[in-house]
């Protein structure tokens, strides 16, 4: 930490320095202001920007030429400047041609611009380089906040879905606030993370899920991007490719989210002063399977409080007294009266209470209680964003205020967020810059836990809200029946007392974290001379997560004693960026751009820890409230230092040669072992600039790119030394001592770990075509890794059980394409087809010596796992499977089932052949329409939902319940043709949902309407007399309809969901809840 | 004009040798060797003593994962199967195997150095088990 002291010293002389001299600074710019004030006639010119078919511009430049003097158009197209007569206007957009116009007598000036075939796009690449769309010879996609603002999801994650090529989002649950997984380009590391690096304003931003819990025990954990608030976003680029990342080191091997702030942006807004406010209202609803309305709970057809579904129909007309046998009482109507489930409680002392003992002598309606959909309750989320800012000639000043509640569908979860952030700069006139941004963002979010149901009970040591709920049976009375005794213990429908309450869940049972963070950065800079300018950027995140688990005493899963976690993490990310840069034309055709610069990063992660059993007061979630206590630490602390240079060629602006290369050093590897070089570089080559005779009507822009570049993986820290293990508690002897034990430690460190390496080659196509009305982005990738750094086990008689090593290769091919058409465009009608398309297939090439697979997830009640197979694609799904005889029948046993096979196989690939997202908006005058579809094709997943609503019969998947089946296959005994019978209630329990795994393995493909939005901008004509600039009203609606054509309908399964939450497991559903449905308002206006 | 340029001259001076330090120091103080976990002991903390504490509890965990099976299969517990043929599965003895190696046995410089500071008592102990 001292060094850290130390340079914020350093830090404080530059700034006092600065300040010093700007006061001599402030006299001579007024003086030399106030000269030229009076020597020449100023005047006022307005007029309106527009494009060749009449629609405005807004945000246009309008500058006088060689001055500093110049405004934006507003959102109508319209400025005002004050001009010299006879100066210049050069007016300029993006994507158009420049105007000039000399200002004459005239006070007024209407432009309209001419579009522009070169698009001179400026878009922001590595370490905050802008750059020319044209000179980049790699694939960057910009999201800008159109896209990102006034969404129903909070989680900026969340809002990315689908927006670009290559990057593939999925949420953990539906539950608001919980984890979001995001992959760009495919896995590449079997075992070290997959995720992005997020980059805010310049300075790196941790986004890692901090999981207490394996995801089994309760995956609940947010992902610390969720402390984003998407509306204070300007825009979002994502560098996907390594050739795009090498200047960020090691951290950048999966891709960069490169987000850039309101608060952290220089663009210059339409006026001089701007405020923003919008409010959001949404409703949230749980996209619910089909239930069936029939049948009730029991089996074959017989009535029982069991945990399936399957007994006798609900009209009295249908069903029989003899099928309730001993149950039944009375037949009301159409209605059968059983006995309450309360007088067949075992456990006398549970039904005690004088409130819940009346009601065992009561008659119970066997009839639809439709539990599972009363259970949930529609989530309301509000959100509330206030942005100002003021933009002089010189610089900035942003304030921005935001605010989300998210109450979730399921009930006791809530989010809770609050963002503050202030940010600006300014330039001096002797060309020192000096600006910064600091942010500060509260997040508090709750929920019940989520454990791993595995569809009869769950699986883990915590409970789980959805695993009893998604397939409660139709007769019961969930919401009616009481669900607390009066000394606090879960009580439900069972006599043995085996499913822990859902309602007593939600009172009881609650995780939470508590988030403080701030973060931002300062920066200066200095223009040495012209072309050279030297550049200082300090980056800091610091926040708290304090995480608790609890679940009150007389629960049924979990510690029935009552339990009680707490975690204090305290994360520190600091980070310091020099950087000199120089720009030079070397003669008229060549042109040169060099960067060189070093950073140095230190992230240090301390949490500490607290779990207590045995809760003393019912309700009392405090650690002096339980008997035992037991504490823990965990610390960790790495640096990383970094040299860079970047250096870029142009020939007559149309082709473009970048050169790069950083050299890393990492803390947390062995002297020898911890420094690694990696180069990087593209060409870029715009063919219609080059030969100007290819351009027609038809192609309007050609750019062709090539790059390469490298990356690596330091790995997580200390894994190079073995230790010693303590186990202060290891036993406790009959006196009551405790007696500590020291153990060698079952992992061997690895003095030799080494760096796992990346390595990617890119090819791609840009093009304008139809005059500029399509354009299309395609690149082609192949993307290497070696050196693995992966756990692998060792033989006990080592004397360890494993040591992390570097083995294996994987390889990812993949194809993105990001195309935008622009059919129709009138001044009144716009018609706009945004898409993308990815396809990608990875590949274990190979795997630590005479090792050909492991497993890398962990088994969960024997269901399936992900695996890395030399020679499939990485995350291969391996199960148990039907038994099979050498002509590929089924084996079938005794009783008519099949036999499952004792080994397991290979039964699916959780990575999906393609997907693609394609979004129209239609405007027409003040009014737009948007809708977002979305396409995912293939990718095998495992769902415990699916097999276990389906098997315990609560869905009718449009089986006949009462007819009895014979399995396809041939005897086991004698390979005859089987012709066992089998019922309907035990081919969907014993086969569907508990048989051989890969019955459970089903296709993802799914067709989503992702998003339909409308929009309505009130005119300026019924806003002239107010404060008002501008008022946008929004309708919009999220994950609308979707449908995985290839599972059964009726279960409504979303597959973008992973229960295995962030990480690097795919494809492994357990039962994870509903979805989420969202829709809603925002009015949004500017002042 | 001259003005602006001697200014400009100056605080160029400032601010490149601050940045300059800035990045020296940077260079200097960036400990690159944090590869000692601070989360466990390390080998020179072990204490024989509880070094044995260990290998007794060990043994008993080793004693009790193997004594179940053994009571099993010869039907004094019940044997979850029920037929010899499907009750276990090939990873059965994995877990007893373990501990008995990988605890128990355990061999390691950390043992070897407690080897040589261990009391006379145990030492014969001691050498049977971990010292070759």
């Amino acid at each position: 930490m001292l060094i850290f002291h130390k340079s914020s010293i350093f830090v404080e002389i530059l700034l006092l320095t600065i300040f010093i001299h700007m006061k001599k600074l402030l006299l001579l710019s007024s003086a030399m202001m106030l000269f030229a004030f009076t020597a020449m006639a100023q005047k006022t010119v307005t007029g309106v920007v527009l494009d060749a078919s009449g629609v405005p511009l807004p945000g246009a430049s309008v500058v006088e030429q060689g001055t500093n003097n110049g405004v934006s158009t507003d959102f109508d197209g319209n400025y005002s400047i004050e001009v010299s007569e006879g100066s210049v206007l050069e007016i300029s957009f993006i994507g158009y041609q420049t105007f000039e116009s000399t200002i004459g007598e005239s006070d007024s000036l209407n432009i309209s611009l001419e579009e522009d075939n070169q698009l001179e796009e400026v878009v922001i690449t590595a370490l905050g380089v802008k750059r020319e769309s044209r000179s980049i010879g790699y694939s960057v996609k910009t999201v800008t906040g159109d896209n990102l603002e006034q969404k129903t999801e909070g989680d900026i994650g969340r809002v990315l879905q689908g927006q670009v090529a290559g990057v593939n989002i999925t949420n953990s649950t539906g539950i608001s606030g919980s984890g979001t997984n995001i992959v760009i380009r495919g896995y590449t590391s079997i075992t070290g993370s997959n995720q992005p690096l997020f980059i805010v304003d310049g300075v790196p931003f941790d986004s890692s899920t901090n999981s207490q819990e394996a995801f089994f025990d309760g995956n609940t954990a947010s992902s610390r991007f969720l402390d984003l608030d998407p509306n204070s976003i300007e825009s979002i680029n994502v560098l996907k490719g390594l050739s795009a990342t090498t200047l960020y080191g090691q951290q950048g091997r999966n891709g960069v989210i490169l987000v850039t702030t309101k608060s952290g942006s220089r663009k210059i807004s339409a006026k001089g002063f701007e405020t923003t406010v919008s409010q959001s209202y949404f409703q949230s609803t749980p996209n619910l399977p089909d239930y069936q309305t029939e049948y009730g709970g029991g089996f074959h057809q017989e009535f029982g409080f069991y945990y399936s579904n399957g007994g006798p129909n609900f009209d009295a007309r249908i069903s029989q007294p003899s099928q309730f046998g001993a149950f039944y009482r009375e037949t009301l109507g159409n209605t059968v009266y059983v006995q309450h489930p309360i007088s067949k409680i075992n456990d006398a002392s549970l039904v005690s209470d004088p409130d819940i003992a009346a009601l065992a002598s009561q008659n119970y309606a066997y009839k639809n209680y439709d539990s599972v959909k009363n259970f949930f309750r529609t989530g309301i989320v509000h959100t509330t964003s206030v942005n100002m800012k003021k933009t002089t000639e010189s610089g900035f000043m942003n304030l921005s205020f935001g605010r989300t509640s998210d109450e979730g569908f399921t009930p006791g979860n809530k989010l809770g967020r609050t963002n503050i952030s202030i940010g600006g700069s300014e330039k001096l006139e002797n060309g020192i810059t000096f600006g910064g941004t600091m942010n500060f963002a509260q997040t508090n979010y709750k929920t019940p836990p989520v454990s791993a149901g595995t569809g009869s009970g769950v699986s883990g040591s915590g409970a789980s809200i959805f695993g009893h709920v998604m397939f409660t049976p139709k007769s019961v009375d969930l919401m009616n029946l009481p669900y607390q005794t009066s000394d606090g213990r879960s009580i439900y429908y069972r006599s043995g007392n085996d499913i822990q309450n859902p309602r007593w869940t939600v009172d009881n049972s609650k995780v939470s974290q508590f988030v403080n963070r701030v973060y931002g950065n300062v920066n200066l800079s200095y223009e040495i001379i012209d072309d050279l300018n030297v550049s200082y950027v300090y980056g800091f995140d610091v926040y708290t997560e304090q995480n608790t688990n609890g679940q009150n005493k007389g629960g049924v899963d979990g510690d029935v004693t009552g339990s009680y976690q707490t975690i204090d993490v305290v994360n520190q990310v600091y980070d310091h960026n020099v950087k000199l840069s120089y720009s030079k034309a070397i003669n008229d055709k060549i042109g040169f751009q060099g960067i060189i610069g070093a950073t140095g990063r230190r992230n240090v992660y301390s949490q500490n820890q607290v779990n207590s059993t045995q809760q003393l007061a019912f309700g009392v979630m405090k650690h002096f409230n339980f008997v035992n206590q037991a504490g823990s630490s965990f610390d960790s602390e790495q640096n990383i230092y970094g040299v860079f240079a970047d250096f870029t060629f142009d020939y007559n602006n149309y082709l473009f040669l970048n050169l790069q290369g950083r050299n890393d050093q990492a803390s947390n590897l062995e002297k020898e072992n911890n420094s690694l070089f990696y180069p990087g570089g593209s060409i870029a080559f715009v063919a219609t600039d080059a030969f100007p005779q290819i351009k027609s009507d038809l192609l309007s822009y050609a750019k062709f790119r090539i790059g390469y570049g490298n990356s690596a993986g330091f790995g997580s820290t200390y894994r190079t030394r073995s230790t010693l293990g303590l186990s202060s508690r290891a036993f406790l002897d009959r006196g009551g001592n405790v007696i500590p034990s020291n153990f060698v430690s079952n992992t061997l460190g690895n003095s030799e770990l080494k760096p796992e390496k990346v390595s990617e080659f890119e090819i791609g196509l840009d093009m304008r075509l139809l005059n500029n009305k399509l354009g299309l982005n395609i690149s082609l990738f192949d993307r290497n890794t070696q050196n693995l750094i992966t756990s692998r086990t060792l033989p006990a008689a080592s004397g360890y059980t494993n040591m992390t090593i570097n083995a294996g290769k994987v390889s990812v091919q993949g194809v993105e394409l990001d195309f935008n058409y622009r059919p129709i465009k009138t001044a009144d009608f716009k018609w706009q087809i945004d898409g993308n398309f990815y396809a990608d297939e990875s590949l274990v090439e190979e795997l630590q010596g005479s090792t050909t697979e492991f497993t890398y997830t962990s088994i969960i009640g024997g269901r399936p796992q992900n695996f890395a197979i030399v020679g499939q694609p990485l995350g291969v799904i391996k199960s148990t499977t039907i038994e099979r005889n050498a002509s590929g029948e089924a084996l079938i046993d005794a009783d008519g089932f099949y036999v499952e096979s004792t080994e397991q196989s290979i039964v699916g690939d959780p990575n999906p052949d393609w997907v693609s997202n394609l979004s129209n908006t239609f405007s027409y005058k003040d009014f737009s329409l948007g809708f977002t579809l979305q396409y995912r094709h293939g990718g095998d997943l495992f769902s415990q939902t699916a097999a276990t609503l389906v098997g315990r019969g609560v869905l009718n998947p449009g089986t006949n319940r009462e007819g009895v089946y014979v399995l396809d296959g041939v005897n086991e005994s004698d390979g005859a043709v089987n012709t066992t019978q089998i019922t309907a209630i035990n081919y969907g329990f014993d086969v569907f949902s508990f048989g051989p795994g890969e019955i459970q393995i089903f296709d993802g493909t799914t067709i989503r309407l992702s998003e339909v939005n409308l929009n309505y901008n009130v005119p300026k004509s019924f806003l002239e007399k107010t404060a008002i600039g501008s008022l946008n009203i929004r309708l919009t609606g999220s994950n609308l309809f979707y449908r995985a054509v290839n599972m059964p309908e009726v279960v409504n399964f979303d597959t973008n969901m992973m229960s295995t939450g962030v990480g690097n497991a795919q494809g492994i559903g357990f039962i994870t809840g509903p979805s989420a449905r969202r829709v809603g308002i925002t009015v949004k206006a500017t002042f | 004009m001259k003005k602006i340029f001697n200014l400009k001259k100056t605080s160029f001076k400032i601010v490149s040798s601050c940045l300059l330090m800035l990045t020296l120091i940077a260079c200097e103080t960036f400990e690159l060797e944090l590869v000692d976990t601070p989360n466990s002991l390390t080998s020179a903390s072990a204490d024989p003593d509880l070094f044995l504490s260990s290998i007794q509890i060990s043994t008993g965990d080793f004693f009790e994962s193997v004594t179940e099976e053994g009571m099993e299969v010869t039907r004094i517990l019940h044997m979850f199967g029920p037929l010899y043929r499907n009750a276990y599965n090939s990873t059965q003895l994995n877990t007893p195997w373990s501990t008995a190696y990988a605890t128990i046995f355990a061999r390691s410089n950390v043992t070897s150095s407690i080897c040589n500071r261990i009391h006379d008592s145990v030492r014969s102990f001691c050498s049977c088990i971990n010292c070759s």
